[in-house]
């Protein structure tokens, strides 16, 4: 690692249970993230991803105050562009199947274990940062040849 | 419709005016509908009672989250490794145990599992996290379909995955490659498990940590009324769980 390295991504933790909000905290700090945040409500995670600009929101399903993780990912993804991973207690195929209409990074089930974490979110950050590339070199084209769709 | 003795019966009517030539008449159906009543009853109770345990599942899935993000924290004040370890063993059963509601939860059979999926989701889940990062370790698994019940998935995981793991801890040390031998056989309703490693075997100094998790086997072996024991299997030494289906 040099002295001129960019900063480590954010993360933002979207997590209703105190205790592993704490761990995956802790862990994400050791791996050399930066935590920019963690709340347990959809109105105060898409807050905080708006203020904060997270490079990834790891997003549980179901939130404090009967919220909805996969809407409250829609609703960031509508205002920010952002890696959703997705880790929580639901494996069925229904709740799946309306996760995966969000597109995730990733989707990790409970209980989650650090070495599948730091997978997922290191996947994340850097399939999150290609794409971001590549619609950067869209938009640079399509300013240059005003042919290619953005 | 209330009836002469007493009580009531549901029904449904349906009328409607017929136009004739000599004017018009009601035309009237009452039909006795207790057993449609009745059957509407039963299939909003069993959709209440499987919403319910979709509910315990889920709960007790992310009350093993916390469990393990305890221990988690609490051993990320330890410094020493091998106390560290110990932690994180807890945690790998904690993830055994927790496979079960997953797949209770999951496949929406609450009475019982299929070990042999189990086995297969619960080795590709152990293997890749706890093999050592320097060995390549291939699994070779073939299963019978066997059901267990949920009373018994619990300490059958817990023997399965302790077994794969002493594997996993003890059979390759400094090896590029090696191999698990895992068989799920039945014979009428008699039931054996087999786990093998094609490693050495646990050096005289890893007695500590073999003899816990043989502990444990037995244990857990004695609560299913089964039967624990040393055999060899394609050439490979290894441990056999037998128990009995009824």
């Amino acid at each position: 690692m040099t002295t001129t390295a960019e900063p480590m991504p954010g993360v933002l933790i979207v997590e209703d249970e105190a205790i592993t909000a704490l761990d995956l905290a802790t862990e994400l700090a050791g791996m050399g993230y930066h935590v920019c945040g963690v709340v347990d409500t959809p109105e105060a995670a898409v807050g905080a991803a708006m203020r904060e600009r997270p490079a990834v929101v790891l997003m549980d399903i179901r939130l404090a105050n009967g919220g909805d993780g996969i809407e409250t990912a829609q609703r960031i993804c509508g205002h920010h562009d952002t890696a959703i991973v997705f880790l929580t207690a639901h494996s069925d195929e229904a709740t799946l199947a309306r996760a995966l209409a969000v597109s995730p990074f990733g989707y990790l089930i409970k209980p989650f274990r650090a070495r599948d974490l730091k997978v997922a979110i290191d996947l994340a950050v850097t399939k999150h940062s290609h794409d971001a590339a590549a619609v950067q070199s869209l938009r640079a084209l399509a300013a240059t040849d005003g042919l290619t769709l953005e | 419709v209330l009836l002469p003795g007493g009580g009531a019966l549901p029904a449904e009517l349906v009328a409607w005016q017929v136009a004739t030539a000599r004017g018009s008449a009601t035309c009237a159906f009452l039909r006795d509908i207790g057993d449609r009543k009745q059957l509407e009853e039963q299939q909003r109770l069993r959709f209440q009672s499987e919403t319910l345990l979709k509910e315990v599942h889920h709960r007790i899935k992310n009350n093993m989250q916390v469990i393990s993000s305890l221990l988690s924290i609490e051993s990320s004040k330890l410094d020493d490794e091998r106390q560290r370890s110990v932690f994180l063993e807890c945690r790998e059963r904690i993830r055994a145990m927790s496979l079960i509601h997953d797949r209770l939860y999951s496949t929406g059979s609450y009475e019982q599992i299929d070990f042999a999926d189990y086995l297969r989701e619960m080795l590709a889940l152990i293997v890749s996290s706890n093999r050592p990062a320097a060995t390549e370790v291939t699994v070779d698994l073939a299963a019978d379909h066997v059901r267990v019940p949920v009373e018994r998935a619990v300490p059958l995981s817990l023997i399965a995955s302790e077994l794969v793991l002493n594997s996993l801890k003890h059979g390759f040390l400094d090896r590029d490659r090696g191999r698990i031998l895992v068989r799920l056989e039945r014979t009428g309703h008699e039931c054996e498990l087999f786990v093998a490693d094609d490693g050495p075997g646990p050096a005289p100094g890893d007695a500590d940590g073999r003899g816990t998790g043989l502990q444990l086997i037995d244990s857990l072996t004695r609560q299913i009324r089964g039967v624990s024991s040393f055999a060899t299997r394609d050439g490979l030494p290894g441990v056999s769980i037998r128990w009995s289906e009824r």
